[in-house]
């Protein structure tokens, strides 16, 4: 029944393919070197140094309760939460520490509410519940001259 | 040079003599291409194997360090992109031509006496390789593989009796969280590895020892 190819006049044909195997396992083996340079360590890119933007002038400040701040800095959109627990202003990043979703303060239940994983946060940024692991940024800022600055990086 | 290489290795450990076959063995005479299944679905092993070799050199599998590690292979590393895609696409074609493979072995009988052993080996290698794709999708540790892990896992819970049980062994614990992704890690990376290269050496020597059977 199983007939086999095992004839002669096919070992010239037979040592070709065996040499073509051999072959493209070298050119495999040989351009496998130019793959070297992807274990060269990398640099992750200089971090934007730490720069402040002023925002608006101090009275613009919440006096309690939370305040959404919208603002662009060189082609950058940034949104930042100044809350005001008691009477000191704290700048939060709404990027929850979970899985980087970005919290929404809800005034009815007096937390941030992240919507992907349900953690919320409370006014100064503690985790009140779900699964996050800690509490949100803080972001330096300062105030000169009655205006208010909020620390970013580029 | 390289011959005396070869001969002084085949000295000390007497390989060639049981691979001599491997370039030179008895075919069957109405071989076509769709024959080559099998061969191209090892291709793309070997390919996912080595990329993901390489890939381990910078994928941090934490919690909080996963994505952010996965973000630069692709921006930072010198043609991390490239490696991170032939891995993922070698690994999607990989089960299509295990697929076409066994389409084929099937439609040729292939996997009558004596094969039945081998037929056994190649369904346990197409088990793994999927359990292979489920874990490692999730460790990108995005939106996408996260979800995709909560409804793949929760799966398990439907088993009668232990589902819970199956639920809090996939994902080491109630939710899916840290634990779940390097648990997903080791299977990813270790344990599958380990049992496919078992499986598959069983394949090969098999089809070896059998050779390929004679067609329809």
């Amino acid at each position: 029944m199983l007939r086999t190819q095992r004839n002669k006049g096919h070992e010239g044909r037979r040592d070709f393919l065996s040499a073509l195997v051999k072959a493209s396992l070298a050119v495999l083996g040989l351009g496998g070197l130019a793959g070297l340079p992807y274990f060269y360590p990398f640099s992750t890119g200089k971090e934007g140094a730490l720069e402040f933007v002023r925002v608006f002038d101090e009275y613009s400040l919440p006096r309690r309760g939370v305040k959404k701040v919208d603002f662009t800095f060189r082609d950058q959109s940034f949104r930042v939460y100044l809350s005001n627990a008691n009477g000191k202003i704290i700048a939060l990043s709404p990027t929850c520490t979970h899985l980087g979703c970005q919290v929404r303060w809800n005034p009815f239940k007096n937390e941030f509410d992240c919507p992907c994983h349900g953690s919320a946060f409370d006014i100064t940024g503690k985790v009140i519940g779900g699964p996050a692991p800690r509490p949100l940024t803080r972001l330096p800022y300062k105030i000169v001259n009655g205006d208010f600055y909020i620390g970013v990086r580029t | 040079m390289i011959d005396l290489i070869v001969r002084v290795l085949d000295r000390l450990f007497r390989l060639r003599e049981p691979h001599k076959g491997f370039l030179s063995r008895s075919v069957p005479v109405k071989l076509n291409f769709s024959y080559c299944f099998g061969g191209m679905a090892f291709v793309c092993f070997m390919t996912s194997v080595v990329t993901g070799l390489m890939l381990s050199v910078y994928y941090v599998p934490s919690a909080t360090d996963a994505y952010k590690s996965v973000l630069e292979i692709n921006n930072a590393v010198w043609g991390g992109w490239l490696i991170r895609s032939l891995h993922k696409w070698s690994a999607t074609i990989l089960i299509i031509f295990i697929v076409f493979h066994t389409v084929r072995v099937f439609v040729y009988k292939a996997y009558r006496p004596p094969r039945e052993l081998n037929w056994i080996a190649g369904s346990l290698t197409l088990v793994l390789v999927l359990a292979s794709g489920f874990t490692g999708y999730l460790l990108p540790w995005d939106q996408k593989a996260y979800w995709a892990t909560v409804v793949g896992t929760s799966m398990g819970g439907t088993v009668p009796g232990i589902g819970p049980f199956v639920v809090m062994l996939l994902r080491g614990g109630a939710e899916v969280q840290g634990a779940t992704l390097i648990r997903f890690y080791s299977l990813h990376v270790l344990w599958i590895p380990v049992f496919m290269f078992m499986v598959l050496w069983a394949h090969f020597h098999m089809v070896k020892r059998q050779g390929i059977s004679g067609g329809l």
